[in-house]
């Protein structure tokens, strides 16, 4: 049943803002998708970089624009839409305002940074780690980046309490997963703030002479899993919420969805020794301790695994379908605002399954630092995440824009999704492949002296830079819908909000922000508090600055 | 964990059984790709 | 809130499997002693690890038992020593630091696989079995000529 509201067109002015943020991101992924593709070049053997361009400023250009500016760009433009059109149908003037200083305040990060890292000032990698010391308007940069992200975050929750004073019973399912999302955020950043606000703004300007290296990096890491949360709660929200509607069906269960979010917001974050595994200073025991926790958050996962299969089935059979697998073939496979998303989920299997060995405590020496670990993230936030913002790209830039979405768009977005799942099959393969060999990450072209090892992994470099050749023309062909998006023709397009199916009460408990938060601090506590203080204590009088590029 | 036998589901209206299968399937990849690295962190010792 | 049974019997599957992974990793860490890599600050500041023992005089030494202590200083670009030649069969015990920026210090084919970090003592086992030559390499990416950092550990 349609509800007036998800058929209401979007406020023009808060759409502006939206799409500005929408747009931003695909910007990013441009100039991201340019420095990938030549790193899969450099690296395979195939050009070799002019005077003026290193390929560590590359990386680095390619891991923040992707991996923290595309990302936070749209979710945080989708965040906005999504408790636009259910919490009130447009934003608190507060909201609105919030949503554009924090764009501004965003936009003048990211280009201050990639200024920096084109001037070989911060070439440090998206996770600068000390005692590399970039240059201070680098740390600026990434500060206003993330105290824009708060900003953003702030006018979401305004609009969240606005609706809250206004009404009574469970707030809107994507409401309600769009204010989780931003309070795990919040409270991820924390680290990150923390290390460059308390350590690396300071030292790298010449005030404090030394570095903590173990306690920045723990820092960074409190922040650094949950991110990858943040970037995966809003695809789950288009999964549980978007794509039911999309096939024609109703949300499987709308509380076990919830609880699913409330389980992501308190086991997300205090796990983050699970990409510290090889380093000393922490004791093996406090690293199983966070494998433990880590391994929590697999659960919800599981959850949503069955949720998404489970909508399936019971949409194909309402349709008619018969036997054990016939409801695969009711799914609207030429319909992109599901495909894009379903090849996001599928790759989800393969991506979940090298997270779970990557966390596996000793069994991460088989893979730390490897091309298996950047094989494994380009399955998770460069496929699953990617491909279902691309898929809500397709319906929320039109409905944003007051444009529509022509049968012509479905069949370039199938096409450029298609495009992508084989470019990534064939790069993230061979590095899944080369990293169990040991050829490591983060590295340029090399046979390390034409050493035997080294050159066998050659081969394997070369079919990544056909796999990444093949993406970049993925993104190329991504930007080309963007760009005929917001030039087809004006009109209509639904924003799919499902129903849920059956009308069960939500427990007033998920919405008593306090005990969840409350939940999640002490697991903080429990899980940081020893071997952080541990690490503040020992005698390591820490590192002077080095700048070693 | 392979040789549970698929429960029959209760009568919510239509069946999950074919969800149940995918995700046991689903499942089965997780543990045959742990285990494949696990294999080779002990041969590697 | 109802749960469908069969989910429930998903998610009950699931969690076995996770407890089953983590017994696994458990037993063979706690039990058989095949820990991740770890140890403690060095004590002094990192750009003097060679002033001090044990990264006063880095290389190999044996101990009574018959196992070897590898002291291994990491730093920008290179290992000192770059090359280790150990017995076949030896039990060896690497100690690495850096003297500088983090770097990796791994050998692929087998699990040694550690980070040296600049002012601690990072602290892994291994027992060399096959007799070969094996690349190290630095797999932390530390600055400019960071694809070049490598070593070599000769077994024979």
């Amino acid at each position: 049943m349609e509800t007036a509201k998800t058929s209401e067109r979007f406020d023009r002015g808060d759409a502006r803002m939206m799409l500005a943020h929408v747009l931003f991101a695909f910007a990013a992924l441009l100039v991201g998708g340019v420095a990938g593709l030549l790193q899969g070049l450099v690296r395979g053997g195939v050009v070799t970089l002019p005077a003026g361009i290193g390929y560590y400023q590359l990386l680095t250009a390619h891991g923040v624009l992707m991996a923290l500016v595309f990302t936070t760009f749209f979710i945080f433009g989708f965040l906005f839409s999504a408790v636009a059109k259910t919490a009130g149908g447009v934003l608190t003037p507060a909201a609105r305002r919030l949503g554009w200083i924090g764009f501004w305040m965003m936009a003048a990060g990211t280009l201050l940074g990639t200024v920096m890292i084109l001037l070989n000032k911060a070439t440090v990698l998206y996770t600068f780690y000390a005692p590399m010391k970039a240059s201070p308007l680098f740390y600026a940069a990434l500060a206003l980046v993330v105290l824009g992200s708060w900003v953003d975050s702030f006018g979401v929750l305004c609009q969240y309490r606005n609706w809250r004073r206004l009404n009574s019973g469970s707030a809107p399912i994507l409401t309600f997963m769009a204010v989780v999302t931003v309070l795990l955020w919040l409270v991820a950043t924390l680290g990150v703030v923390a290390t460059v606000a308390l350590q690396f703004l300071p030292w790298s300007l010449g005030w404090v002479e030394r570095i903590d290296v173990m306690v920045s990096r723990t820092l960074f890491w409190y922040f650094g899993h949950p991110l990858v949360y943040f970037w995966l709660l809003p695809a789950y929200m288009c999964w549980y919420v978007v794509v039911p509607k999309v096939i024609g069906g109703r949300m499987f269960s709308d509380s076990l969805a919830r609880l699913a979010f409330l389980l992501f917001l308190v086991f997300s974050v205090p796990v983050g020794f699970h990409h510290q595994l090889m380093e000393p200073g922490i004791s093996s025991a406090w690293k199983y301790v966070q494998v433990v926790l880590t391994f929590m958050v697999v659960v919800p996962s599981l959850m949503t695994a069955f949720a998404m299969f489970a909508t399936f089935e019971t949409t194909g059979r309402r349709l008619g379908a018969t036997g054990l697998f016939g409801w695969w073939k009711k799914l609207p496979w030429r319909d992109v605002r599901f495909f894009a998303p379903f090849m996001g989920m599928l790759i989800f299997i393969p991506a979940g399954a090298g997270g779970l060995i990557n966390a596996s405590h000793e069994m991460n020496a088989v893979v730390h630092n490897t091309l298996w670990v950047t094989g494994h993230f380009h399955l998770t936030v460069a496929t699953t995440v990617a491909l279902t913002f691309f898929g809500i790209a397709y319906w929320l830039i039109p409905a944003l824009a007051g444009r529509t979405l022509t049968p012509a768009m479905h069949r370039l977005g199938i096409a450029q999704t298609v495009v992508w799942v084989v470019g990534m099959a064939i790069m993230s393969g061979a590095m899944h492949a080369v990293g169990l060999l040991g050829s490591p990450r983060r590295t340029a072209y090399t046979t390390y002296g034409d050493n035997p090892e080294a050159v066998a992994w050659m081969p394997y470099h070369v079919a990544m830079a056909v796999g990444g050749t093949i993406l970049f023309v993925g993104v190329l062909m991504m930007v080309w819908n963007v760009a005929a998006l917001l030039r087809s023709p004006r009109g209509e397009t639904e924003y799919p909000v499902a129903e849920a199916e059956s009308a069960e009460p939500v427990p007033a408990l998920f919405e008593r922000w306090g005990v969840w938060l409350g939940v999640l601090a002490a697991l903080i506590v429990a899980a940081y508090a020893v071997p952080l203080s541990e690490l503040l204590n020992s005698p390591n009088p820490g590192s002077k600055p080095w700048v070693t590029w | 964990m392979e040789g549970r036998k698929h429960a029959r589901s209760k009568g919510h209206g239509t069946t999950l059984v074919g969800t149940f299968v995918s995700v046991c399937l689903l499942g089965a990849v997780l543990a045959a790709a742990w285990f494949g690295v696990f294999g080779l962190f002990l041969a590697r010792q | 809130m109802t749960i469908h049974r069969l989910e429930k019997i998903w998610i009950g599957m699931g969690l076995a499997l996770l407890v089953v992974f983590l017994a696994l990793v458990g037993v063979a860490a706690f039990a058989f002693g095949m820990h991740p890599p770890t140890g403690h600050a060095l004590g002094v500041e990192p750009e003097r690890a060679t002033e001090v023992p044990p990264f006063d005089r880095p290389g190999l030494v044996r101990n009574a038992d018959g196992s070897y202590d590898a002291y291994v200083v990491a730093f920008a670009f290179s290992y000192s020593p770059a090359t280790l030649e150990i017995p076949a069969g030896a039990t060896v015990h690497f100690y690495v630091t850096s003297t500088d920026v983090v770097h990796g210090f791994s050998i692929p084919g087998t699990n040694v696989n550690l980070m040296a970090v600049p002012g601690e003592v990072n602290h892994v086992v291994h027992t060399f079995d096959k007799p070969g030559t094996y690349l190290l390499i630095c797999n932390e990416y530390c600055g400019a000529a960071h694809e070049m950092m490598a070593g070599t550990v000769v077994v024979r």
